[in-house]
């Protein structure tokens, strides 16, 4: 049984004059996987992930999603497509509720989007999808709630949320538990693990221990190129990865 | 129309003094918005209070030179007033309200020196020691004239020195390129955004004493006028850029004059369009910076 | 915040009136008041066009256009050019000018909306200001300076246009119309998706938005609304002028939106019959009522940047509620 392969990169490269921020990566994740991008700071992780969302354009390379060349396609018609990205820093809608940031994310599916005329509260079935999703992330009770007052953990949960509410095929999370409070790191790590079940997922970690409980696969950069692809034990021992992390040979 | 080099050489030094005091005006407007991304409407309105302070100072004393210096300190005071009590409780705000604050203030400018010093023709004669014409052989031109030129030429050149050279002035250029870092390395940019600011607006009131002889009268609407010119000058040559300035300013003013030669009715409405192209192939203008 | 039973009573009942005394209102003008007033509604009406239009751009899309005034003009002088030197049946010539105010519209809109911020801003006025002088230099086609004169009353069939008595209730239907289209989009899935764009367009794109379409259709909304007031008035006045493009107009139409409460969309309204009422009064007394104008304009932004919409609405809050704040 092959898998899908839902993201294909080929040999994507990003200059910034001198500077590569990417180097020529190359990499798959196939549906159903939950795929981690480790690496140091400064490796090109989030630069990847925008190269991927086209938020940057690359300057070599294609990228691949479900069969198709999405390289140079805007942000909005990838996301169409069902990529999805959540971002590093909140980004969300401040002056919004919790529940109106997840009924405009799931209307952004809807056929009647773009409707002059209806009256948006008459499309209940986006109404029903934000309040089941904001249940989902923890939310249901804070959603009349200004996303610019929620905790800065619950921001992360809408965070994710919204990318989710588009019912994408692939989600890449940018960091979802940066900042919190193991607590906090618990129930998000149960949240990712609640979400792989329907969606593959491709994140950004720094936590190990989130990596090593929610992924099956990981990929390591470093200096904008990838260094290992491997199982979590395989990483593990894997001796470039120690050093590019402790920087010393072991 | 018959383009003798006379013409030509008329329309070119009108050109550059045109060009020059806009440059004067636009210098304050554009470290402004620099600095701290004010976008100070009222601009025009300093310029205006400049002539009409000026054309009282005159009346009073009867010299010139003495308006010329003091006026421009009288409106430094009105800015300093506009910038603490119209653009400080706004800090941080989104710049729309500097916009409107400043606009409703050029309003009341406007309105309430046309109230003080009514609507009648006053007029601003040049001092008697430029007050000549100067004649080489078939070419004639105003004395007055070259002097707007070459004042207004040296004080720009004087700011500029003192934006390369001075302390404060390598504070206010770096506050522009990065108001956040300055004021982590400790300068009090705040004090640094005042004094441009009131400095600003003295520089647009000396514009407006030196320019107010060449008018038959000056009006209460001149600052209105004065301030879509600043605004092109400063969209040209890139906002928070006072080189921008010194080009947009001359390309204005010789686009001006020159202009009125070749295609008259045209020229103005063409300017617009110019900047309209500009603000949309590249916003920052031609010596700005990218965002 | 959840709108119980009792207000949707109250606010029908409310609008009842209002409607009620909306459409007496004419009748008691020459008798009990001077049609003064009726004429400063329908002015009010027909700028209030203009004003829902833009309150849906400015105030729910947040683009500050400074140009509006240009949709004004180029409908009007439209318009008036093809009342005055055709024999083109009224509703076709203010069609016309809706129709050309709609392709400078999408024009404009089209080049402005890359542009953000301040640069919007400066951008529509630039192109505002260009058309004001197309209009005050082309002394053949728009008759420079002096404008157009003497255009002539028109008739919607046997209703003639022609008294203000029959013009208020002509500008008090495409009002409500207008008034009322807009409240639909703004509670529509696209007026939704516009204040999202709004508070962050990037994540919008993100999420699947083409963030471009929604606010060029806006732009042409409310160019198209600012068309059509421009024929409202030529037919009601008579006349255009260059200065009806002005970008000090333009300026008058931020300062209507602000003072009355941006956002609301019936605020910009309130905000137009102050500016007027207050102009006709005090310009009576003294040339320089713009004093007074720019004075009110700095202390609402300065200390009620909400405008009167929001002092009423936050006298509304806290008689429900004494212990409520001012409203997030």
């Amino acid at each position: 049984m092959t898998a899908e392969i839902l993201l294909e990169t080929q040999i994507l490269t990003r200059n910034f004059g001198q500077l590569v921020a990417v180097n020529a990566v190359s990499l798959r994740v196939y549906r159903g996987e939950k795929v981690a991008l480790i690496g140091p700071n400064g490796a090109g992780k989030t630069t990847l992930f925008n190269l991927i969302t086209n938020k940057l354009a690359p300057t070599s390379g294609q990228v691949h999603f479900k069969g198709r060349d999405i390289t140079n396609l805007p942000p909005h018609v990838i996301s169409q497509h069902g990529l999805a990205r959540s971002f590093q820093l909140n980004n969300l809608f401040p002056e919004l509720s919790a529940f109106e940031n997840m009924r405009i994310a799931t209307q952004a599916r809807h056929v009647r989007r773009r409707s002059l005329w209806l009256d948006a509260e008459v499309l209940s079935d986006t109404a029903d999808q934000a309040q089941g999703l904001l249940e989902e992330i923890g939310l249901a009770h804070q959603a009349h709630l200004n996303a610019e007052v929620l905790s800065y953990g619950d921001q992360r949960h809408l965070e994710i949320g919204l990318a989710l509410a588009t019912k994408p095929d692939l989600l890449l999370l940018d960091e979802p538990t940066s900042g919190m409070s193991p607590h906090e790191t618990r129930s998000t790590v149960e949240l990712i693990q609640h979400i792989a079940q329907r969606v593959s997922v491709l994140l950004i970690e720094h936590d190990m221990n989130v990596v090593m409980s929610v992924c099956d696969r990981i990929v390591v950069m470093h200096h904008g190129q990838v260094l290992a692809v491997g199982s979590p034990e395989e990483i593990e021992r894997n001796q470039a990865v120690q050093e590019a992390y402790l920087g010393v040979a072991q | 129309m018959i383009f003798s080099p006379e013409l030509i050489l008329t329309q070119l030094l009108n050109g550059l003094m045109t060009g020059t005091v806009l440059v004067l005006i636009a210098s304050g407007l554009t470290l402004v918005f620099g600095m701290m991304e004010v976008i100070n409407f009222a601009h025009g309105s300093l310029y205006m209070l400049g002539a009409y302070f000026g054309y009282t100072l005159v009346a009073w004393t009867g010299n010139f030179w003495l308006a010329l210096v003091l006026a421009p300190l009288g409106v430094a005071g009105v800015g300093w007033v506009i910038e603490f009590f119209g653009i400080r409780p706004l800090q941080g705000r989104h710049h729309l309200y500097h916009l409107l604050v400043t606009y409703g203030l050029s309003l009341i400018f406007w309105q309430g020196t046309e109230i003080i010093w009514g609507s009648g023709l006053l007029r601003v004669h040049a001092p008697p020691e430029v007050s000549g014409i100067l004649r080489v052989g078939k070419f004639v031109y105003p004395e007055y004239r070259l002097f707007v030129l070459g004042f207004s030429a040296t004080v720009v050149a004087l700011i500029w020195l003192y934006l390369r050279r001075s302390r404060w002035g390598l504070v206010v250029r770096a506050a522009v390129h990065d108001p956040e870092m300055v004021a982590a390395l400790g300068t009090n940019v705040k004090r640094a955004f005042t004094l441009v600011f009131v400095v600003g607006s003295a520089l647009a009131a000396l514009a407006g004493v030196v320019v107010s002889p060449l008018h038959s009268s000056i009006r209460p609407d001149m600052g209105m006028d004065v301030i879509i010119e600043a605004f092109i000058v400063v969209i040209i040559g890139g906002l928070g850029s006072f080189q921008g300035a010194v080009v947009g300013g001359l390309i204005l003013g010789l686009a001006k004059t020159l202009g009125f030669i070749f295609v008259p009715r045209l020229t103005e409405a063409v300017i617009f369009l110019v900047v309209a192209v500009v603000l949309i192939i590249r916003p920052a203008g031609l010596l700005g910076e990218a965002e | 915040m959840s709108v119980s039973k009792d207000d949707r009573r109250v606010a029908r009942w409310g609008m009842a009136l209002v409607l009620g005394i909306a459409l007496a209102f004419p009748l008691g003008a020459a008798q009990l008041y001077s049609t003064f007033y009726l004429d400063l509604v329908i002015r009010i009406f027909i700028f209030g066009v203009l004003l829902v239009g833009y309150d849906l751009l400015a105030g729910y899309a947040g683009m500050v256009s400074f140009g509006h005034a240009m949709f004004f003009g180029v409908g009007a002088y439209t318009e008036g050019l093809l009342l005055l030197h055709t024999t083109l049946p009224w509703p076709l010539a203010f069609g016309a000018g809706v129709v050309l105010a709609a392709v400078v519209a999408y024009l404009v809109g089209y080049l402005s909306i890359q542009s953000k911020g301040i640069y919007f801003i400066l951008l529509t006025q630039a192109f505002g200001q260009f058309f004001y002088l197309v209009a005050y230099h082309w002394n053949g086609l728009t008759g420079g300076a002096d404008g157009l004169h003497g255009i002539p009353k028109v008739s919607l069939g046997p209703f003639a246009l022609d008294s203000s008595f029959n013009y208020y209730y002509f500008a008090l239907t495409i009002f409500t119309l207008a008034w009322m289209g807009c409240r639909r989009v703004v509670r529509s899935p696209f007026g939704r998706a516009l204040v999202a764009i709004r508070q962050n367009e990037e994540r919008a794109r993100f999420l699947g938005y083409n963030t471009r379409r929604y606010q060029r259709q806006a732009f042409l909304i409310s160019g198209i609304l600012g068309g059509v007031a421009g024929c409202m008035f030529v037919t009601f006045q008579g006349y255009v002028v260059p200065d009806f493009l002005h970008w000090s107009r333009s300026g008058d139409f931020i300062l209507m939106t602000w003072l009355g409460g941006v956002g609301t969309l019936i605020g910009p309204v309130l905000g137009a019959g102050v500016v007027l009422y207050f102009g006709d009064l005090l310009s009576s007394w003294t040339q320089n009522w713009m004093i007074f104008m720019g004075a009110l304009y700095v202390l609402f932004v300065l200390f009620s940047p909400r405008g009167l919409m929001g002092m009423i609405n936050s006298l509304r809050w806290q008689r429900r509620d004494p212990s409520a704040d001012k409203t997030g």
